[in-house]
């Protein structure tokens, strides 16, 4: 297979039609369960048993219209109709050397006139229109652009695996997610049962006026449900992504004068915190360090660190104008 | 506004001319205050005018380093720099007229350092905010390349590693600063008042101890009478001298940062300090005056449990000692 | 909570500073015209006033284009940093100097103001900035061969200051490099690559510092952009860093600009002196006489006036 990429991810199935015969040598599914057709690349097919015992010798004329040929320029049909197999086939191979994108142009026109002449060369090889010509023309282009067309191939592939590693990505955090959701209503209907039984055994142990025994027990469930709603909220959680149907709790916005544990950031900053993960010992050659004035007056490795670290994570994601 | 940047001098000239200059407010020995308007919207400002060029070393060096910090500081309680623009040989900067720790937390935050805290440089604006402001001395940290001078901070609020002549400090000399205006606004007078560099050590250990070489790994021992906090402070509760003794702490690297001190029991325990909306406001707007209004602390925190010392609030904008 | 701002973007040189290629090359288009034209008029006054009209005809071809503009800027830009090394002061004073006269001709052109005499003052405000104090004698006195006077340094502190409309921090790409050598640690096992990527990236940034990078792009950005650079050469796996640390839908947006941060870097090229030379020699035609303190349209305009102390009627 020598021109077609090979689909990574998802192999499309090849197309094998039920009433197939070898035009060839005439066979069908019924004589042989498992014919396969394969096409030449002037478009022809044949199944693969005639493949082999025609062309297993070396290069040989394609039956129909005697194009040399070998057994390694078959391959599988993937769509039902063979002129779209071509047309595929045809865009494929001019896409990997013409694969200037907009960035490389100055002005849009100048990118829509490089448009139009692939697509100008892309009609010729559709319709057998002066062929050698136009492979001429698509040489002297490969030879003159080598560099960008391979700056533009190692884009792609890297644009290729950041989408793999992407969907990986949201595929892990997702069953995450999903299992931390499970757990915490785990958690949550042990806890109600719990209290639940708890307040059966107050009731049931204690002197107390029933009514009072209810009451503290609804405060104490009161805060602890408090308490998960907050954790939840800490955790970076899409929970309405799973379901659709969560309403939001509006946050510090709405501490009014009530005291709501939790949600009081003392340090009212409108900036958002800029998150580090920090390794216990960092090789730093830097020799400040070894005078002990340094340390006595405040300055630790931590905080130094942490000053270089910060400056590293300031604004590395931000959007150009 | 014309297709083309404005030159330099004109955008000056422009800047001026948004303002229009009232009456003078008050006066230091490096810089005069005045009332203004902004010419289109109709909104008071202060105008401070800076002498220049005094310095035979041409800008001066306190400007600069104001100019450079308010610059880069956006926060609700750090005084606001709106706009800057010079006049011969003067420059103007244009400043609007709780929340000291929080102003504290978002400089340390972006890595700049105070270094002149005391009282004076508190101010109130006339909606209730307060506004940390005067940054003179203001210079960024972290990086531990240049040498800082020890010779910073009104003598009263210098922390125990600049008298000892530090060269590469943190905020934790801020908070020092911080921790006697707030002995200072409990006694009604400075905590710590030393007559002279050698004095101001003398002073500070009489009144908190002497340091031990393990308390503060770094410093020498000497032997000298300890007295404790709780003996001077009869009238305070424990959440402030456990707050105020975190923030005297002698070593620099324990000492509580300005987020740690927001998180600190004293903030968190009901009632908290009153939001600054729902402060009294002051009687007559500064508008009214001619002269700088005396205005006591414990009209802003009237609802505070602890009692605030009555000690009046100076309006003006001071200079650095 | 998404609706708090990020602690970068709160720096002048966020809000102010940011540029795209296209607005930046249209900018210095249209001060150059503006500058242009504006040298006209002045040449004319001053012929009406001492009858010398050759002068126009002289400056008129010898008018600096943009690109002239841009090449003797960058020219200086590059004896600032040899004057930072003779003196030697440390990077960050010679990059702040040096992205001062960057800015300060987004407000300016050369016609009126060379970049020579602005070169010292970006300097010496620099080391004010940048906590590298230097008493102006004590600067000028190593220029003494030069016969630059302090005067010569202060006379421009001030319309450089105002130029860059006092935004006066600059933040460079020299402290995230050293962070990103910290935190790559945890992924490259050979410390000894790491280190010669980090040191060679440092030499990436010095010549990045020369282009307008500083523009466009975060100096986070640009950091890693040069030790991107740097790694092609020492053979360190930064791309393995980059997907283990980050996650790989920002890291999509993230590697064009990692790859145009390279390209200018890689296309980065400095002016010669004989260049630079060219340029000046029609500048000396074409310069406005209206900020030519030796021209007699200057002299006319502001004449000797004897110190006047400040009233408050200003």
């Amino acid at each position: 297979m020598s021109i077609l990429p090979s689909a990574r991810k998802q192999d499309i199935p090849p197309y094998q039609g039920d009433d197939d015969v070898c035009p060839v040598c005439k066979s069908d599914r019924y004589l042989n369960h498992n014919m396969k057709l394969l096409v030449t690349p002037c478009y022809h097919k044949m199944c693969e048993t005639c493949v082999e015992r025609l062309f297993s010798m070396g290069p040989a004329p394609c039956p129909v219209c005697h194009q040399i040929l070998r057994q390694s320029s078959f391959y599988e049909q993937i769509f039902e109709d063979l002129t779209v197999e071509k047309e595929v086939r045809i865009r494929k191979r001019i896409a990997m050397t013409f694969n200037k994108r907009q960035e490389d142009f100055k002005t849009l026109n100048a990118f829509n006139d490089y448009l139009e002449m692939v697509e100008d060369i892309t009609f010729n090889l559709l319709n057998d229109v002066d062929v050698q010509e136009t492979e001429e023309k698509i040489g002297r282009y490969k030879r003159e652009n080598r560099d960008l067309i391979y700056k533009n191939i190692s884009k792609q592939q890297r644009e290729e695996k950041l989408q793999h590693l992407i969907s990986e990505q949201e595929r892990t955090k997702r069953l995450q997610q999903r299992e931390e959701y499970r757990r915490q209503l785990m958690d949550e209907e042990r806890e109600k049962k719990m209290a639940k039984d708890s307040v059966i055994d107050a009731l049931a142990s204690s002197d107390k006026d029933a009514k009072e025994i209810v009451q503290t027990k609804m405060v104490q469930l009161k805060r602890s449900s408090l308490r998960h709603r907050d954790a939840s909220k800490r955790s970076k959680f899409d929970v309405s992504a799973l379901l659709g149907d969560l309403d939001e709790n509006s946050d510090e916005e709405n501490s009014g004068d009530e005291d709501m544990e939790g949600t009081f950031d003392p340090t009212e900053s409108p900036y958002a915190p800029i998150h580090i993960s920090m390794k216990q010992t960092y090789i730093d050659p830097n020799p400040a360090f070894r005078h002990p004035a340094l340390t006595a007056a405040g300055m630790s490795r931590e905080i130094h660190q942490r000053y270089l670290l910060e400056g590293a994570m300031s604004g590395l994601f931000a959007p150009p104008l | 506004m014309s297709d083309r940047a404005l030159l330099g001098e004109e955008i000056n000239k422009e800047t001026e001319s948004l303002y229009k200059k009232e009456k003078k407010l008050g006066e230091g020995t490096y810089a005069v205050v005045y009332l203004g308007q902004h010419v289109k919207t109709g909104r008071t400002v202060a105008i401070k005018k800076i002498k220049l060029g005094n310095m035979r070393s041409g800008l001066d060096m306190s400007a600069v380093r104001e100019v450079k910090a308010l610059r880069e500081l956006q926060h609700p309680n750090v005084i606001e720099l709106i706009d800057v623009f010079s006049h011969k040989t003067n420059l103007n900067l244009i400043v609007i007229k709780d929340k000291s720790l929080v102003a504290l937390a978002h400089c340390h935050r972006s890595w700049i350092l105070h270094r002149d805290l005391k009282p004076n440089n508190f101010l109130i604006a006339s909606d209730g905010q307060l506004k940390l402001a005067d940054f003179g001395l203001a210079r960024d940290f972290g990086d531990i390349s240049r040498n800082m001078t020890s010779q910073t901070v009104t003598r009263w609020y210098r922390a125990p590693e600049l008298l000892f002549g530090a060269k590469n400090y943190t905020g934790a000399i801020d908070i020092w600063a911080m921790g006697c205006i707030f002995a200072e606004l409990l006694l009604r007078a400075p905590y710590l008042p030393g007559d002279s560099d050698m004095g101001q050590l003398t002073t500070i250990f009489s009144a908190l101890g002497t340091p031990t070489e393990a308390e503060w790994p770094g410093m020498t021992k000497l032997p000298d009478y300890c007295r404790p906090l709780n003996a001077l402070f009869s009238a305070a509760t424990q959440d402030v001298l456990d707050l105020m003794g975190q923030m005297l702490a002698f070593d620099p690297a324990k000492r509580i940062t300005a987020e740690g001190a927001l998180r600190h029991a004293y903030f968190t325990n009901s009632p908290r300090p009153t939001r600054p909306a729902k402060l009294p406001k002051p009687a007559r707007t500064i508008a009214e005056d001619s002269e700088p209004r005396k205005r006591p602390l414990d009209d802003a925190f009237d609802n505070a449990e602890a009692p605030i010392a009555k000690r009046p609030v100076d309006l003006r904008i001071s200079s650095p000692a | 909570m998404s609706d708090k701002r990020e602690l970068f973007e709160q720096s002048s040189q966020f809000r102010h500073w940011r540029y795209t290629p296209s607005s930046l090359s249209a900018l210095r288009a249209a001060n150059n015209q503006q500058g242009i034209a504006r040298v006209r008029q002045s040449l004319l006054a001053e012929s009406s006033l001492d009858g010398n009209s050759a002068r126009t005809a002289e400056a008129e071809n010898n008018m600096l284009t943009p690109a002239d503009e841009l090449g003797l800027i960058n020219y200086y830009l590059q004896k600032i940093r040899d004057y930072a090394t003779v003196y030697k002061f440390n990077s960050t004073v010679k990059a702040t100097a040096i992205t001062f006269m960057k800015r300060f001709y987004l407000h300016n052109v050369v016609f009126d103001y060379p970049p020579k005499g602005i070169m010292l003052a970006c300097l010496y405000l620099a080391t004010k900035v940048e906590n590298s104090f230097v008493k102006i004698d004590d600067f000028t006195k190593p220029l003494a061969r030069t016969k630059v006077t302090n005067s010569d340094v202060l006379d421009y502190e001030f319309v450089v200051t105002q130029s860059l409309q006092f935004d006066l921090a600059v933040h460079h790409p020299y402290r995230p490099a050293y962070g990103f050598f910290l935190d790559m640690q945890t992924y490259v096992e050979d410390i000894t690559v790491l280190q010669k990527t980090y040191e060679l990236a440092q030499k990436y940034i010095d010549q990045a510092v020369f282009t307008d990078l500083v523009f466009y792009y975060q100096p986070a950005q640009i950091a890693l952009g040069a030790i991107k650079l740097a790694a092609v050469e020492t053979r360190c796996d930064v791309d393995q860093y980059l997907t283990s640390q980050f996650d790989a839908r920002a890291l999509e947006s993230l590697y064009p600009i990692l790859d145009n941060v390279q390209e200018e870097i890689r296309k980065y090229q400095p002016v010669s002196m004989k260049e630079a030379q060219v340029i000046d020699r029609k500048l000396i035609l074409c310069r406005n006489p209206e900020k030519n303190p030796s021209s007699s349209l200057y002299k006319s305009k502001n004449p000797e006036v004897p110190y006047v102390s400040d009233s408050d009627s200003d």
